[in-house]
């Protein structure tokens, strides 16, 4: 892949999908600052026994997914009003959060979240906006669940 | 008894490629750029077609300039009146310098009506450490 080279946050994309998970549409979520996929942890069952005197581990599930980031306030008018709207309806939808622009030669994690929290801090001396958090959800499609998946967007021929 | 036994490896050795490991579910598509007026424009041409629809639906209150991405095999599908097919198919991969096998579900354009897998596989996440295992591997 191309673009799989050392780079900083700033220059990686989150998406948020208007259309379906059978046929997408991506809307750039691009006026958030700091962005965290900040629980992605394989839980771990511990193994302690009287034979050895360590302990171990063997992998279990998935724990819950949350994605973290900076929404400010006053910008992108479509993309704000449509998070706020799905954290007040409890409407869960996909996200792809891409190391490159989805258009071409990219690669991510595609998961469906809920808004869960949707803070909006209107400090004296700071841009206003709402640290929001997103945590994975239970959505179907076309009666099929859908689960996180990678999404690999190949170079484009055009 | 080695003939049962020649017998038993025989018959592991036909089951499908990657189904005796765990596999990473990849979905890979083909992306296209393009403004919601556009898309809005595009479905115009063939309004009946469920994917039209879907299209507009999903830039409902977009104003025409906004920027979306769309799968490129959608729009061929409501410009040429076809379905959308999934296929399935297990691939090896060069992942973090190793190989790896991953299932990689693709999009593919079938005349109206004759699609046989219309919505892609449950995500299966058994292959999420994509970084070889960092136990002993098995043969």
């Amino acid at each position: 892949m191309a673009g799989f080279e050392p780079k900083t946050g700033h220059q990686m994309y989150l998406y948020r999908n208007t259309g379906t998970t059978v046929s997408p549409t991506w809307g750039l979520v691009d006026e958030i600052g700091d962005l965290s996929i900040s629980d992605f942890t394989r839980g771990l069952a511990e193994l302690k026994r009287r034979a050895n005197n360590f302990t171990k581990n063997l992998p279990s599930l998935f724990q819950s997914i949350a994605l973290e980031f900076r929404l400010h306030f006053g910008l992108d008018q479509t993309v704000y009003e449509g998070i706020r709207d799905d954290h007040m309806n409890g409407t869960p939808r996909e996200y792809a959060i891409m190391a490159n622009a989805i258009a071409y030669d990219s690669v991510g994690l595609r998961c469906p979240f809920l808004v869960e929290q949707f803070p909006w801090d209107q400090s004296q001396e700071d841009v206003s906006g709402h640290d929001v958090r997103l945590a994975i959800a239970y959505m179907t499609s076309g009666g099929s669940e859908v689960d996180p998946s990678w999404y690999s967007v190949p170079t484009t021929t055009t | 008894m080695p003939d049962s036994l020649d017998n038993a490896l025989n018959e592991l050795s036909d089951l499908p490629s990657g189904a005796t490991e765990s596999t990473l579910m990849v979905k890979e598509a083909e992306n296209f750029p393009i403004t919601a007026g556009k898309l809005r424009a595009l479905c115009a041409k063939n309004p009946d077609h469920p994917l039209a629809k879907l299209k507009v639906k999903s830039v409902e209150g977009f104003p025409d300039n906004t920027n979306v991405v769309v799968e490129r095999p959608d729009l061929l599908a409501i410009v040429d009146n076809k379905d959308i097919n999934f296929v399935t198919k297990v691939e090896t991969r060069k992942i973090a310098g190793g190989e790896k096998k991953v299932t990689v579900v693709r999009k593919q354009l079938v005349e109206r009506g004759k699609a046989t897998n219309p919505e892609p596989p449950s995500g299966n996440f058994s292959g999420m450490d994509i970084v070889p295992s960092s136990g002993p591997v098995e043969e």
